[in-house]
């Protein structure tokens, strides 16, 4: 049971960071690989914030999130002027100046959190506080669960109320012809960097829910491998609507736990479970290239 | 081994380099002056006008792919021979390959070459004066850096970045 109550919150914290990233790919048409990253300063900020100086959770979501707006720029006004492979070259560098950032800043003869040693590099951090909300500990598998759903639910009514706003739609305008958009007199530039703090902003709150369920962090949460897979889950859901990063977060969360109940043998059952789940991906991308459920396909 | 007054230069340095200006001189000469050379250039440039012309894209694409599978596994093998290997160094290996090109510029064949030299310098470097933890923040911040000032890379033709994505 508290299995299956983990698997959930994991869903719900993959659900945040699907939707928060098809705000951008799917809305924006900008492929990046920079999310993990701010996932991880989501997560920092809310451990740091928590162990150190004793915030809430609350309190230290919304400092994180406020954080990740504002380290957003970094994608966002490369985004101003690059577009396709160069931008996703420009939010790599991103991406890989994060993770070098949160894995060197750090100095064995400091404390923990103190400005020299603010992250403890790859050793990570250790005994997270686990959330609270208006003096409520949350401690059992149940509660935890029913906490990430909820932090979730207001996530994506967030989302869903901003993306079928006026708003949304100069997004999508946007995506599918940037220079006609700005012809009718629409500030792009203005709405992409809205678009990445906004969801970089709320992505961050996933970073920070992992880190409060896991109770340690470190730094491969902002690797590039953690990136590929947010991006692989919003592309195998479908870009450009609700459903589809829903389904993505669902089926490549479900995929390797199911995966683990075939009877494998025990020497290659990792090796072969990789495998599996590579071929299925691969087959998807080729007889269905826009995604379970997608209604926009990427150049 | 051997000793080129205070450098040293192990045996499979010298094979790698020597398998370095063998393939990438062959290359060069295969692309510039071969006639399936010329096509795989003219597929580069605009691949709508190169179907026009009569020939079958897919499958110069599908050669051109091979040869950089073949470029590939020559390089693995050189590196295979002088470090060792294992499952997960391919992303890495390509990641850096990728900013080289960025650094040296598309479309040019003598600019990656310059990058991917001027890269390991650098990569190198930075070990030397200030410590190995650095250099993925200098090669990415690089990255960034040149795709800020000069997108089309130090040799690359100048474009719109529009037209081309």
């Amino acid at each position: 049971m508290s299995y299956l109550l983990h698997l959930l919150v994991y869903f719900d914290i993959y659900l945040i960071v699907t939707l928060s990233l098809n705000l951008v790919v799917g809305y924006c048409g900008l492929l990046t690989l920079a999310h993990a990253g701010y996932y991880a300063v989501g997560g920092y900020a809310y451990a740091l914030l928590s162990l150190n100086l004793g915030w809430g959770f609350v309190p230290a979501a919304l400092a994180g999130a406020a954080l990740a707006g504002v380290l957003s720029l970094a994608v966002s006004l490369p985004a101003w002027r690059l577009r396709g492979d160069f931008f996703v070259l420009a939010s790599l560098a991103v991406q890989a100046l994060i993770f070098s950032g949160l894995y060197n800043w750090s100095s064995s003869d400091a404390p923990l959190g103190s400005w020299r040693n603010l992250t403890n590099g790859p050793l990570g951090i250790t005994g997270i506080t686990g959330p609270d909300l208006l003096g409520w500990k949350v401690v059992s598998p149940l509660s935890m669960a029913l906490f990430a759903t909820a932090v979730a639910g207001l996530c994506a009514f967030v989302l869903w109320r901003l993306q079928s706003s006026p708003w949304g739609r100069l997004l999508l305008s946007l995506r599918e012809d940037e220079l006609a958009t700005r012809g009718l007199g629409k500030n792009t530039r203005l709405a992409k960097v809205q678009a990445f703090a906004v969801s970089s902003a709320i992505v961050s709150t996933a970073g920070a829910l992992y880190a409060a369920h896991i109770h340690y962090l470190d730094p491969s949460s902002a690797s590039l491998d953690q990136g590929i897979l947010m991006l692989s889950m919003v592309v195998v859901g479908g870009l450009g609507n609700f459903r589809g990063p829903l389904l993505g977060a669902a089926v490549l969360i479900a995929l390797p736990e199911a995966l683990r109940f075939l009877a494998l043998p025990d020497a290659q059952a990792a090796n072969l479970r990789m495998l599996i789940y590579g071929l299925l991906l691969v087959l998807l991308m080729h007889f269905r290239p826009q995604g379970i459920a997608g209604k926009y396909r990427l150049q | 081994m051997t000793r080129l007054g205070s450098l040293v230069v192990t045996g499979a340095q010298w094979a790698s380099l020597g398998a370095a200006v063998l393939l990438l001189g062959g290359f060069g000469l295969f692309l510039m002056r071969s006639d399936l050379g010329l096509r795989l250039r003219a597929l580069a440039d605009n691949p709508v006008q190169f179907t026009l012309f009569g020939y079958n894209m897919n499958h110069h694409r599908l050669l051109a792919f091979g040869l950089a599978g073949f470029f590939a596994a020559a390089s693995a093998l050189v590196t295979a021979y002088d470090i060792g290997f294992d499952p997960y160094a391919g992303l890495h290996a390509v990641l850096l390959a990728v900013v080289a090109v960025i650094i040296g510029g598309q479309g040019s064949f003598v600019g990656p070459v310059l990058g991917a030299l001027l890269l390991g310098v650098l990569r190198a470097q930075v070990v030397w004066y200030w410590s190995a933890r650095w250099q993925e923040a200098v090669t990415f911040g690089l990255l960034a850096l040149i795709l800020l000032l000069r997108p089309h890379g130090l040799l690359g033709r100048k474009s719109r970045l529009e037209a081309t994505s």
